[in-house]
């Protein structure tokens, strides 16, 4: 079992599950591990602009980029990029060495359950599943140039 | 210190990724209890931010030990660093040559003979806009003699057609050999100066250098590493150059050279060793110095004067370039008919004399003496005597500078070896002149013909002692340097030298293909003591439109 610093604040099993990022002063020097770090993990690859990162060209999706440039203007809009920045998360994890991340740890399926548009917001629903069956949703709070 | 690399933009992503494995690897060896893969804020916050800046160290590491090495900075002088390098010379006692402006004499001429002050800040540029110089001092154009009262005060004389002058030093604003302009360059003071009407170079300007590049800097650390003494050719040259910055090439020819024939003055004529002959190049071009000399009258139907040099004056002169009336506006010269060349070994306290026997064994060293005769046409010579009348002449004398200076320097007795006695000599000259017709293609616009001018100048004084010969293919390059595919030089070249030997003839060399150095070897010519000279205004460039380019 390994052990990553807690930075994604918020993270329950189940619940108003909404999180924020940053090393909370309540709960400062945490880590976090299994389900959560999976969780933890998906949330920043999802959110990472891929190309952003130097060193790392390929970290990361483009869903964050398609907001930041207007592409997300409507429900289809935010399905489609969803559905393709969850088979990158996913395809990072499959090019993981084999071993190298223990089943609770391992995210099999990503699902949108539901997501809120509205013009400067956009909240989304996502379920993460496991390849030990476990299963976390968390709320992405999304705040920018939506449908501008 | 310029090594150091701080920009994190310039590192290459593989090789920081490279080192994020390493680090990412090396944690989880040492922790493995950590997850350091990707996408964990470990590794994203942490290993990734820390790869970033070893990879900037590992850089800068290398930057360091590659300025440190001689070989690295000798095999890349263009990218090595500039400080390191003169860091790792100055062990050898090599120092970088600092950039030196050009300066010389300006006339200023005015419409009245007024009183003329000018600030230190007053400048000086040329017509064309390239060059400009600032005086070297606040300077007073004063009317009277009376009103000399410091070396600013400039006495304003009277000059034909009514006017008036007088003449100020200047320096360049920038180093380097743009601010080499000829006599009678003419220039625009700034500010404008009361009844000015014009000012022009009074002489040549001093040549100024621009600072040496890396690339010169470490062609010369042979010599740098060498002993700096008079001993085998690396060292000589070593030491003259580092004591003479100017100087820019040095043959020595000495024991077992077909051109040393100072050792064989003996009853069998045979080598004997023990003398050396310093043949020196301290300037692009021949230094043309003006300055006004007594000339005497030696026939007064002919209408001949003489002007006789010392060796002290111009040592090592190669000819008088003109003779004008003193103050004349002409251009041309009179008519010189005759150019005697003598020796003057006298002693100079403190100073050894070599063994010279015979006036052209001594001409172009420091103990030439000249007497030049020359028919002015201009001055009546019905009430003159023969032999006594003087008239004053404003002359033009061509020479290579710090020649007695470097006599001087190789002959000091602490510093010559004992068993050798050396002496030093302005190289050999071979005045070239060249026509060139260039064809140019009228989209591309017309070539700069004044930048193929100074390139074409350049290369040609670049050309050192022991070249053999001046090619025309190098010229073309030359101008193909300027021109690219945009045109091409017409063949055949016109190239003319005019190879003054020692003795007084003059060999004239022609050819479409090649100039190449005749050899006289006793004489001491060869292509081992002559050099070639080309100035800008033996640079005939006719430039024309192509009609029709074939493709």
């Amino acid at each position: 079992m390994t052990r990553d610093i807690s930075i994604v604040q918020g993270l329950r099993p189940a619940g108003d599950t909404r999180v924020s990022f940053g090393f909370s002063a309540d709960v400062g020097g945490q880590v976090v591990t299994g389900p959560q770090k999976a969780a933890q993990r998906f949330i920043l690859l999802f959110m990472t602009e891929v190309g952003s990162v130097f060193g790392q060209p390929t970290f990361g999706t483009e869903f964050m980029s398609a907001l930041h440039t207007g592409q997300i203007r409507t429900d289809v809009d935010v399905e489609l990029y969803f559905m393709s920045a969850a088979a990158d998360v996913l395809a990072f994890y499959r090019g993981l060495p084999d071993g190298s991340v223990p089943p609770d740890e391992m995210i099999t399926a990503i699902n949108l359950v539901e997501f809120a548009l509205s013009p400067g917001y956009l909240l989304l629903r996502v379920s993460l599943t496991t390849a030990a069956g476990a299963s976390r949703e968390v709320l992405l709070p999304v705040t920018d140039t939506v449908g501008v | 210190m310029t090594t150091q690399n701080i920009d994190l933009a310039t590192l290459d992503e593989a090789a920081v990724q490279a080192q994020s494995e390493i680090l990412a690897q090396l944690l989880r060896e040492a922790r493995p209890t950590l997850d350091v893969s990707p996408g964990t804020v470990i590794r994203q916050l942490v290993v990734n931010s820390s790869a970033l800046f070893t990879e900037l160290n590992e850089n800068n590491l290398a930057r360091l030990r590659s300025a440190n090495s001689l070989l690295t900075a000798t095999e890349t002088p263009d990218t090595a660093d500039a400080s390191v390098v003169d860091q790792i010379l100055s062990n050898h006692l090599v120092t970088r040559r600092a950039a030196k402006s050009s300066a010389g004499r300006v006339v200023i001429v005015l419409s009245q003979a007024i009183t003329t002050p000018m600030s230190s800040s007053q400048k000086f540029t040329s017509l064309d806009g390239t060059v400009s110089f600032t005086v070297t001092d606040s300077f007073i154009g004063v009317t009277s003699v009376e009103s000399v009262s410091s070396t600013g005060d400039r006495l304003i004389t009277s000059r034909p057609g009514g006017l008036f002058g007088f003449v100020v030093d200047v320096v360049a604003d920038v180093p380097g050999a743009a601010g080499d302009v000829r006599r009678g360059t003419r220039f625009v003071p700034a500010p404008r100066l009361a009844a000015f009407v014009d000012a022009y170079a009074e002489s040549d300007f001093t040549q100024g250098v621009g600072q040496e590049s890396t690339p010169e800097l470490l062609a010369r650390m042979e010599l740098g590493i060498a002993a700096k003494a008079v001993s085998d050719r690396v060292s000589t040259v070593s030491l003259l150059q580092q004591n003479f910055p100017a100087l820019q090439d040095v043959s020595l020819i000495g024991f077992g050279d077909s051109e040393m024939f100072r050792d064989r003055t003996n009853l069998f004529g045979e080598s004997t060793g023990g003398k050396v002959d310093v043949y020196v190049r301290t300037r692009g071009t021949p230094l043309v110095t003006h300055a006004v000399k007594s000339a005497v009258l030696v026939s007064k139907s002919l209408k001949l004067w003489r002007l006789n040099f010392t060796r002290d004056e111009f040592p090592g002169m190669y000819r008088v370039e003109s003779v004008l009336p003193k103050d004349s506006l002409a251009v041309g010269s009179f008519e010189v008919v005759s150019d005697t060349r003598s020796l003057d070994t006298s002693a100079i306290p403190g100073e050894f004399i070599p063994r010279i026997v015979s006036a052209a064994g001594g001409n172009y060293t420091r103990y030439q003496t000249a007497a030049v005769t020359f028919r002015d046409t201009l001055t009546d010579t019905t009430e003159l005597f023969e032999g006594l009348s003087r008239q004053d002449y404003d002359i033009a004398v061509s020479t290579m500078p710090d020649l007695a200076e470097l006599q001087t320097f190789v002959a000091s007795r602490d510093r010559r070896a004992p068993g050798t006695d050396y002496a030093v000599r302005a190289a050999i000259p071979c005045f070239v002149s060249c026509g060139l017709v260039v064809y140019y293609r009228r989209e591309y616009g017309v070539p700069d013909v004044e930048v193929i001018r100074d390139r074409v100048t350049d290369t040609v004084n670049a050309i050192k002692f022991s070249e053999p010969r001046l090619s025309v293919s190098l010229i073309v390059n030359t101008v193909h340097s300027v021109i690219g595919q945009n045109g091409y030089v017409d063949l055949p070249v016109d190239l003319r030298g005019a190879l003054l030997l020692p003795g007084g003839s003059t060999v004239a060399v022609a050819d479409t293909d090649a100039l190449v150095i005749p050899e006289y070897p006793e004489l001491g010519v060869s292509r081992r003591t002559v050099a070639f000279f080309l100035s800008r205004e033996q640079v005939s460039i006719d430039l024309r439109p192509v009609t029709q380019w074939q493709t």
